[in-house]
C-alpha cells in the first residue's frame, strides 16, 4: 500500500490586518483523523482552506504526497484532496444521489453522461446511513441530512487528503459520533488524511489520532484531546 | 420520464410552430406549395418564427446562467441592468441619431441599432465586471444591476422628453418587443449570434452544475470558477444584447422561464437541463407571438403585452409556491 504523507513546513497565515496563525511545522506519514480545534474566530476555517489551495499563505510550504498544489493543475489537485464544509445549498430540485455525484466530477469526461463508481458511492452512502433519503430532493431534508450528504460527497471524490470544516454541526448526538468513528475507518482503511475542525471536542476523542489546537496564533499538537474549554 | 417529457414539449413545440407560422393571423394552407414563394409566409411569417425560436431560447438560457450564477431566481438581464442598458443606446440611436442625415439610411437604422444594442448591454456588463472584482458575484452585483437600470432609466425619461413626436413613436415602439423586425441580414446575424451564445452555455453547464456546492468546494473539485462566472456574464451580454438588439427589451421569458423548467425537469444533469430550458423559452416566445397576432382583434399586440401576460402569474405563482 502506498503511503500518506502531509507535510507543513513553516507556515504563516494573516486574514485581513490579523495574524493567524505564526510559523506552524508538521509532518504525518501515516494514516490519520486530526482533530483541529480552537474558538470561533481562531482561525480553523481559515487554515483549513489554506490548506485545500482556497487561500494564498503568507509563507509556508505545504506538501501532499511530495506535491506542491501549486505545481499542479486543478483537476490533479482535486484527484489530491477533497473539501467539505457545512454551506446551505440554495437548489431545491436536486435529488440527494445527483449532490453526491457531483463528488466524482473530477474523474468524469466531457462525454461522460451517467456517472461512475456507483458501487463506491453506495457504499459511502450506506455507511453515513442515509439510503432512505438518497431519492429525496433538496427541499425535502435537513440541515443535518444534508450535512451526511455533503460529507459523502467528499468521501466519494476518493482523494488521500480530506478537509472537512465542522462536518458535524448540523448532526445529532449518534450521527456525531457515528461520523468520527467512520473517519477514521475509513482514514485507515483507504489509507487518508483526515483533518477535521469542530467543536464536538469529547465526541470527536477516541476516534481521533491526532489533535491540533489553534489558539493565539499557535497550534499545540497533542495525541489526545485537550479539553480546552471545560478546564479554563 | 424525463425522456417522455422532452418528447411532448417537442411535439408541443411542433405544434405552437405550425400554429405560429400557418394559423395567425390569417390561415395559410401548409399543403400548397406555391405559398412558399408567397411573400407572406417567406417574408413575414418564417422570418417572426425563426426571430421567436431564437429570441426565446437565448432569454431562457441568459436567465438560467444569471440565475445559476448569483444563486437567485429572480435574476435575468433585465434585473441585471443589461437590458436597459441596450435600450438605451437604441434610445440614442433612435431618437438623436434623427437629426443626424447619415444615420438616417436604412443600412444605420438595422446595422446602428443592433450595434448600440449589443455596445449598451456590454458597457453594463462591463461596469457589473468591474463590481464583481471587489465584491464577488453576490447580491451586491444584482442591487448594482438594479441600481444602473433605475438611472439609465432616468436618462431615457430625459432623452424621451426632448425627443420628436416621430422618433419618440419608433422608439417607443421598439421598446415594446417586436420579432418582427429582422430581415434578410440582420436575421442571419441573430440566428447565428444566437446559436453561439447558446451552446456556449450549454459548454458552461456542467462547470456550473458543480458550482451549486458553494465557489470553495467547486475550486477543490477542479472548477476554475473565476473564469466561468466571467464567461456567463460575457455570454449573457452576447445573447441579452443580440436579443434587445433585434427584438427590443423583451421581459419576463428570461426570468420565468428557468424556473419553470427547473420545476418541471428537476435534474441534476445542467446540460439536460439548459436544452430543457431552451425549449421551454421557444415555446413561450411562440406562445406570446401567437397571443400577439390572433385574428381576434385587429392590432398585433406587442410582445411585452403578451409576455408579461403569461409571465407575470408564472412568476408570482413560483414565488408563492416557494417553501420557507
Amino acid at each position: 500500500m502506498s503511503s500518506v504523507n502531509l507535510h507543513i513546513d513553516q507556515l504563516f497565515i494573516h486574514q485581513k490586518d490579523q495574524v493567524l496563525l505564526n510559523d506552524f511545522s508538521v509532518e504525518l506519514n501515516a494514516p490519520a483523523l486530526v482533530i483541529l480545534t480552537g474558538a470561533n474566530g481562531a482561525g480553523k476555517s481559515t487554515l483549513l482552506r489554506t490548506l485545500a489551495g482556497l487561500k494564498k499563505a503568507d509563507k509556508g510550504v505545504v506538501n501532499y504526497n511530495g506535491n506542491n498544489l501549486e505545481t499542479l493543475d486543478n483537476t490533479e489537485i482535486a484527484k489530491l484532496l477533497a473539501f467539505a464544509n457545512s454551506k446551505k445549498i440554495e437548489e431545491e430540485y436536486i435529488r440527494i444521489i445527483d449532490l453526491i455525484r457531483l463528488g466524482r466530477y473530477p474523474y468524469l469526461k466531457v462525454h461522460h453522461d451517467v456517472q461512475l463508481a456507483d458501487d463506491m458511492i453506495q457504499l459511502y452512502i450506506r455507511e453515513m446511513g442515509i439510503e432512505s433519503i438518497q431519492n429525496k430532493f433538496l427541499n425535502e431534508i435537513s440541515d443535518g441530512e444534508l450535512q451526511k450528504a455533503a460529507i459523502v460527497r467528499a468521501l466519494v471524490q476518493d482523494t488521500p487528503f480530506l478537509l472537512m470544516d465542522e462536518p458535524s454541526a448540523f448532526l445529532d448526538y449518534p450521527s456525531k459520533k457515528h461520523l468520527f468513528s467512520l473517519l477514521k475507518a475509513t482514514a485507515f482503511e483507504k489509507n487518508k488524511i483526515v483533518i477535521c475542525a469542530t467543536h464536538d471536542v469529547e465526541l470527536a476523542a477516541k476516534s481521533g489520532t491526532h489533535f491540533w489546537h489553534l489558539d493565539d496564533k499557535t497550534i499545540t499538537i497533542s495525541d489526545h484531546s485537550i479539553a480546552w474549554h471545560i478546564n479554563d | 420520464m424525463s425522456t417522455v417529457k422532452f418528447i411532448v414539449f417537442i411535439c408541443l413545440l411542433l405544434l405552437l410552430l405550425a400554429v405560429d407560422v400557418w394559423m395567425v393571423p390569417t390561415y395559410i394552407n401548409p399543403f400548397d406549395f406555391s405559398a412558399l414563394n408567397d411573400t407572406v409566409f417567406t417574408a413575414i411569417r418564417l422570418p417572426k418564427a425563426l426571430t421567436a425560436i431564437c429570441a426565446g431560447a437565448a432569454l431562457a438560457a441568459c436567465g438560467l446562467m444569471l440565475q445559476q450564477l448569483f444563486k437567485n431566481p429572480l435574476a435575468g438581464p433585465y434585473v441585471l441592468g443589461v437590458s436597459s442598458g441596450a435600450s438605451f443606446a437604441v434610445g440614442i440611436v433612435i431618437i438623436a441619431g434623427s437629426s443626424i442625415p447619415f444615420l438616417q439610411s436604412q443600412f444605420f437604422q438595422t446595422v446602428g441599432v443592433a450595434a448600440a444594442g449589443f455596445a449598451g448591454a456590454f458597457i453594463v456588463l462591463f461596469l457589473s465586471l468591474l463590481v464583481s472584482i471587489r465584491f464577488g458575484y453576490s447580491y451586491i452585483l444584482l442591487l448594482f444591476g438594479v441600481i444602473i437600470g433605475q438611472i439609465i432609466g432616468a436618462l431615457q425619461t430625459l432623452l424621451d422628453y426632448v425627443a420628436n413626436p416621430t422618433d419618440l413613436k419608433q422608439y417607443s415602439l421598439w421598446s415594446m418587443g417586436s420579432f418582427s423586425n429582422t430581415i434578410d441580414t440582420s436575421l442571419y446575424l441573430f440566428i447565428v449570434f444566437s446559436v453561439i451564445g447558446c451552446i456556449w452555455c450549454f459548454v458552461l453547464m456542467r462547470p456550473l452544475s458543480v458550482m451549486i456546492l458553494g465557489d470553495d468546494v467547486a475550486k477543490t473539485l477542479g472548477i476554475k470558477t473565476k473564469s466561468i462566472s466571467l464567461q456567463i456574464l460575457l455570454c449573457t451580454g452576447l445573447l441579452a444584447g443580440v436579443v434587445t438588439a433585434f427584438c427590443g427589451p423583451i421581459a419576463f421569458i428570461g426570468m420565468a422561464v428557468p424556473n419553470v423548467a427547473k420545476m418541471l425537469y428537476k435534474t441534476a444533469d445542467f446540460r439536460k437541463l439548459s436544452l430543457f430550458t431552451f425549449m421551454l423559452g421557444i415555446l413561450m416566445a411562440l406562445l406570446c407571438d401567437i397571443i400577439g397576432h390572433l385574428p381576434f382583434y385587429d392590432l398585433h399586440l406587442p410582445i411585452n403585452v403578451s409576455t408579461a401576460l403569461i409571465g407575470g402569474p408564472v412568476v408570482l405563482i413560483i414565488l408563492l409556491k416557494r417553501k420557507y
